[in-house]
């Protein structure tokens, strides 16, 4: 994981410093709210429903157990025991004080974190692959060119006043697993013929009330170049982005109104005059960056366990955890471990105090010390020893952090929805757990396969409802809460934007339609055939049917 | 008058803003409009003037460059502290096209946001009326750490 340097220390104890006298001059009466509003945005704090909402970077969605225990001690010290995690791979607490939050931030400072940038229109935390570094299907590993992004978008003089938010998805695997396709920028790290690291760079991606799949803006882009082009892309979304009017002012609104073709020309020849400027990277500079990630300490473990394979065999839960919850690692011996944040009864990516402490104690005891954070909501303990599984899983479950449910019906993608956000048109949080307890029989869940749904309280798609194979949006009708469902979305490689089904679903028949969908599915799919498949076989007509013969 | 300052201290504005319509008289220091400028130039060039142009946040800085050499002081506009053009349009002035005159921010000038300006090549700050002189010195350089070069035409403290 990467070390602060002396700078990177100093700018964030500043950063600390610059909002703590801004906050106290806002207290004072001594700071226009609108001009304060604008200044706390940018270090992620925004005022919800009930109390102000402080939502923490998580860089590229690393953590070290250090930090982990310091978010834990903040949602005991100053929220109400527990934190979100959001589909960024931040950490999100809904009930600090405002008055407290610059001390928040000092003790997020002193753990190597902060707070700047995760909301505001600006140039947002990066995300990127949860399984960085460790996947076994990666290219090369993204987080130094997360790095170099983070620190070249941080507080940068000419773009912290954007036409609006700007966002940056990093994959360097073959599975993409950031939703790179639908970001302001994705970036597909990837080989050239003569095995040189460079991007496939695409722009223009997003969801909200106009969701559009990105742009390939360039097919290879040479590492060095990756600042001077990012910033040349941002000067001219800088200039030339709409400020007219608030929902056509995405990078996205520009890139369709003038062509991809002539966006790609205006910024390359904003391009060619910084090209050979110093934001060319160096192999120094890449080097330097490099050698502030810590370099993981792996044992040489043999590949196959034979001791593991017993206790798969004899334990049916363990194994359908294992099946489920564990993947692949690049490192013989090892396995990559999630860890659901989407326990029945429990809003999707909650999680308290307590299990925070815990989770850092097993890291620190099973996977060097890091945890990792992930698009879907979850968490992921990215470097366990094969033999030390079954440890870990007995530890998990101790802690109601063992539910192996990774990529099933119930791995539900939500936003927080009418619970707390003042946007919302209807709640989210209620129908995930109605999902969830429709199908608690885990043969059940089993039996349906990897299914993704997604849930958004209101058009601004926190919930990324467009991108589920089952997607939800809630819509408001004379005061009510309805639904809509769009079917056939998905996040990965083969991004696709889901169509809508039919009319509105009222709330006490939302779940009901879900299962229904998921039923027809079940009794149509042919053998191995995913929902997508089956889908796009079949077409909308049977899932439409179903439901609507039933429900309004 | 909103406070102006330049080069870190409190100074007398002895510039004239001039509408198009109204007229300059030789030997004069005036800002003028870009239209101004490119429709009068000849005319302009032969009446000793000291001169300034205010360009707006639409505008692009290319049809400036050609003026350049013959303008003392460019003076970029911030129609709301929320709209962030004058922040390139400055940064290209200084870094791109070497404009070694000043450049001067007005229009919802805010405190808070003098040190992103003065790194992007402003050295003028006309404060919107509501600002507080003594804070705006204070805030110059509330962060004196930066992950962007100087040497790109950045300013750092
Ligand atoms: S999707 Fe809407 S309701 Fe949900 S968090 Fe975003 S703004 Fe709030």
């Amino acid at each position: 994981m990467y070390a602060y340097s002396q700078l990177d220390q100093q700018l964030v104890e500043q950063r600390v410093e610059q909002f703590r006298d801004q906050t106290s001059r806002y207290l004072a009466g001594k700071l226009d709210e609108e001009v304060f509003k604008q200044l706390r945005l940018r270090n992620g704090l925004y005022l919800q429903r009930h109390a102000p909402m402080l939502r923490v970077a998580v860089p590229y969605g690393v953590l070290n157990s250090t930090q982990m225990r310091a978010l834990a001690s903040i949602a005991r010290d100053y929220d109400k025991r527990y934190a979100h995690v959001t589909t960024r791979q931040n950490f999100q607490f809904n009930w600090p004080a405002l008055e407290a939050v610059p001390d928040i931030l000092a003790r997020l400072a002193s753990v190597q974190m902060h707070a700047i940038q995760t909301s505001g229109n600006c140039i947002r935390n990066v995300t990127s692959d949860p399984l960085a570094g460790v996947a076994a299907d990666e290219i090369s590993d993204p987080r130094i060119w997360c790095e170099l992004i983070r620190q070249w978008s941080t507080l940068h003089p000419e773009f912290s006043f954007l036409p609006r938010k700007f966002k940056f998805a990093v994959t360097g695997s073959r599975q993409d697993r950031v939703a790179s396709q639908v970001h302001d920028i994705g970036l597909q790290v990837i080989k050239n013929t003569h095995a040189q690291p460079g991007f496939r760079v695409l722009v223009g991606g997003g969801m909200g009330r106009t969701p559009v799949i990105g742009k390939v803006i360039q097919e290879f882009l040479p590492a060095a170049d990756l600042i001077s082009y990012l910033e040349a892309i941002l000067r001219v979304y800088n200039l030339y982005g709409r400020r007219d009017n608030l929902y056509k002012a995405r990078i996205k609104i520009l890139v369709n109104a003038i062509g991809i073709d002539s966006f790609r020309q205006q910024v390359d020849s904003e391009w060619q005059q910084i090209r050979e400027s110093e934001l060319r990277l160096t192999e120094e500079h890449i080097r330097q960056v490099s050698d502030s990630f810590k370099i993981y300490r792996y044992r040489k473990l043999p590949v196959g366990d034979t001791g593991l394979e017993r206790l798969l065999h004899g334990n049916p839960m363990f194994s359908s955890w294992y099946r489920q919850n564990t993947r692949e690692h690049r490192q013989p011996g090892y396995r990559i471990v999630y860890v659901s944040l989407k326990a029945h009864g429990q809003p999707p990516g909650d999680i308290n105090d307590e299990q925070m402490d815990h989770i850092a104690d097993l890291a620190d005891q099973f996977s060097l010390g890091e945890i990792r954070t992930t698009y879907t909501q979850n968490l992921v303990l990215a470097h366990v020893e094969q033999s030390q599984l079954y440890d870990l899983w007995r530890a998990l479950g101790k802690i109601k952090l063992a539910m192996p449910n990774i990529g099933t019906v119930n791995d539900i993608i939500c936003c927080p929805g009418s619970d707390f956000c003042s946007l919302a048109n209807a709640s989210s949080i209620d129908i995930s757990s109605d999902i969830m307890n429709r199908f608690e029989a885990l043969d059940r869940l089993y039996d349906i396969g990897d299914i993704r749904i997604n849930i958004s309280g209101c058009m601004n798609a926190c919930g990324h409802h467009h991108v589920g194979h089952i997607g939800l949006l809630g819509v408001d009708k004379k005061g009510e809460d309805w639904y809509q469902i769009t079917l056939g979305g998905s996040a990965t490689n083969d991004t696709a934007l889901g169509k809508v089904l039919g009319p509105a679903v009222i709330k006490a028949d939302i779940g009901r339609a879900v299962e229904q969908i998921i039923e027809v599915y079940v009794e149509l799919r042919q053998p191995g055939e995913s929902f997508l498949q089956t889908l796009d076989r079949v077409g909308r007509g049977p899932f439409k049917e179903r439901i609507y013969a039933t429900v309004n | 008058m909103p406070p102006l300052i330049s080069h870190n201290k409190l100074i007398e504005d002895d510039w004239r803003p001039v509408g198009d319509d109204q007229i300059i008289g030789d030997g004069e220091k005036v800002i003028i409009s870009l239209a101004r400028l490119r429709q009068q130039w000849d005319a302009l060039a032969r009446m000793h003037l000291t001169l300034a142009v205010e360009l707006e946040p639409t505008a692009a800085v290319d049809q400036l460059v050609p003026f350049l050499d013959h303008l003392e002081m460019v003076v970029l506009h911030f129609d709301t502290f929320t709209d962030g053009r004058a922040f390139s349009q400055a940064r290209l002035l200084r870094g791109r096209h070497l404009f070694s005159g000043d450049i001067r921010a007005v229009g919802d000038v805010l405190c808070d946001q003098l040190s992103f300006m003065r790194r992007c090549g402003f050295n003028q700050f006309q404060l919107a009326v509501d600002q507080d002189i003594d804070l705006a010195f204070r805030l110059f350089a509330d962060i004196s750490r930066h992950y962007q070069r100087a040497s790109l035409g950045l300013v750092t403290e």
